[in-house]
């Protein structure tokens, strides 16, 4: 008989944790159900998700009570500016004189600009740093799409990250997520960069597997991209074709430009996100940004089978 | 007394539409409804008790600072999910996730064929645990799946979410839903198996 297995293994899943679903084929064809490997595969599905049942409910005592007096007190925070707001309403409907009240509105004038200035001042460095770390955030959110678009690409590929079909002198994989859809317009571009990153069109590094057939979804040790490489960062910047990091020894060390070289995100072969501030990552603790044993780079740079080299 | 009979008939969009339009009742009544449903999505998910309720409370946070930007056509259901899902991730990521941790986390194994391994004789798990061993030996077991199957899991099998809500929840496409989710269960099966062979050697 004549079916498709996914097909069944959603219904049959489908059936067994109860899922409403009125837009999805639910029920299994009739003549189906007397399959004897579907047959066999019901009742297998059936003792493999049993001890998920004894796993009970906590209760959530109130739960409902104690959220309502969390939202009210972080309202009252919000509300302390209305309080302000009536005193000095009450104020302006004093009978004072016109020059008390004109000088005691300049006297808070005056003062709140004072205050206005020195919180500025005090918060500048607070502000830049939580500008930055929205950046990073935003670039580590936008790494995550994307691994959720290498995530669909392997499903679509029996599990591999790369269609060795597809044909292409540059990053094939990328090019090809990209032209069905996997990865959206916009994923690859981080606000942190400073520079103009048109000509490459995206702002992170991945790892280019000179073994297609090797690289498999699922690995979660294993790097898959980051925030763009600072050697090739440094190409784009300073219109180079070739680098040796004898003559700049600070590109063996530093991070992406990204996030002022601090650190970078990491998309791991999982779908995982990390911001990390050191480039040796790994359980060998693997540099993620330069071939070992080599020192000469150049910008169109492709990766040989040995490597463990990301750019792209 | 009637207004409350009356709340309770209607769906969570109309009575997120009540709340915006000033009935507080409305909004008690929504985070009623989803009291036990999304406590437990957290709980599973996060792994802890205490964690829960900090993320539930935030994400009602949100839902009362967002209702008004919400489309009301929309289900309601996928939204809370989302954003629960998303405040879960960001305190995981803020309970000082170093990327040591992340790292030498051992986790080498292949996709796993759901239908394959199911049609193995081996395949299903043997009784011989007490109820209690049972539930530490699956809390165990989803604590440790990595992040993606372990949220789909729980989505599916405890709180029940549709194919259809999972996928605008999670923001992908139906496809990927059940693929994922196929994934997850052959996930849960693997490791409850090993777990198994490795207390009886």
């Amino acid at each position: 008989m004549n079916y498709d297995e996914n097909d069944v293994l959603s219904s049959l899943l489908q059936k067994h944790f109860g899922l409403k679903d009125p837009d999805v084929q639910s029920d299994l064809d009739p003549e189906l159900i007397t399959d004897s490997q579907i047959q066999q595969v019901d009742k297998k599905l059936q003792e493999v998700l049993e001890p998920l049942k004894s796993w009970p409910d906590e209760p959530s005592d109130n739960l409902t009570r104690r959220t309502l007096d969390f939202i009210e007190a972080r309202s009252a925070v919000t509300a302390g500016g209305n309080t302000k707001k009536v005193k000095v309403n009450d104020f302006e409907t004093s009978t004072t004189s016109q020059l008390f009240w004109l000088l005691t509105n300049f006297r808070d004038l005056i003062a709140v600009a004072a205050c206005v200035a020195v919180l500025f001042l005090v918060s500048k460095p607070t502000l830049n740093e939580a500008k930055q770390r929205a950046w990073q955030q935003e670039c580590s959110w936008k790494l995550y799409q994307a691994g959720q678009g290498f995530e669909s690409y392997s499903q679509d590929n029996n599990g591999y990250l790369f269609d060795n079909k597809v044909q292409s002198a540059f990053s094939p994989a990328i090019q090809d997520m990209r032209a069905k859809d996997y990865i959206q317009a916009g994923t690859l571009l981080c606000p942190a960069v400073s520079h103009d990153t048109t000509a490459m069109d995206s702002d992170f590094s991945f790892r280019l597997a000179s073994d297609k057939s090797h690289l498999r979804w699922g690995n979660a040790n294993q790097v898959l991209a980051a925030d763009k490489n600072p050697i090739f960062q440094r190409f784009i910047i300073n219109d180079l074709n070739e680098l040796d990091l004898n003559n700049i020894p600070d590109l063996r060390k530093i991070n992406s430009l990204n996030h002022k070289a601090r650190g970078q995100n990491l998309l791991f072969n999982d779908g995982s996100v990390v911001y990390s501030e050191t480039r040796n990552v790994g359980t060998a603790q693997d540099d993620i940004y330069t071939i070992q044993g080599t020192d000469k780079y150049r910008r169109d740079q492709m990766p040989v089978p040995k490597d463990v080299f990301i750019s792209y | 007394m009637d207004a409350i009979l009356k709340n309770q008939e209607l769906t969570d969009q109309q009575l997120l539409g009540n709340f915006i339009a000033g009935d507080k009742q409305a909004f008690t009544l929504l985070i009623k409804r989803y009291e036990q449903s999304l406590y437990n999505y957290l709980v599973r998910f996060l792994g802890k008790v205490s964690l829960a309720e900090e993320t539930f409370q935030e994400t009602f946070l949100q839902v009362h600072l967002s209702a008004t930007k919400f489309d009301l056509n929309r289900p309601f259901k996928p939204w809370l999910y989302t954003i629960a899902s998303n405040k879960a991730r960001d305190l995981m990521r803020s309970q000082a996730r170093k990327p040591s941790i992340n790292l030498t986390t051992q986790d080498n194994e292949d996709t796993v064929d759901l239908w394959s391994s199911l049609l193995q004789d081996d395949a299903t798990p043997d009784t011989i645990y007490d109820q209690k061993q049972q539930e530490l030996l699956v809390k165990k077991i989803i604590a440790e799946m990595p992040e993606t199957p372990r949220q789909i899991l729980i989505m599916a099998y405890y709180s029940q979410l549709s194919y259809k809500e999972m996928a605008e929840a999670l923001e992908i496409p139906l496809g990927t839903v059940k693929s994922r989710l196929h994934s997850a269960v052959a996930n849960f099966a693997q490791r409850y198996k090993q777990l198994q062979q490795k207390e009886k050697e």
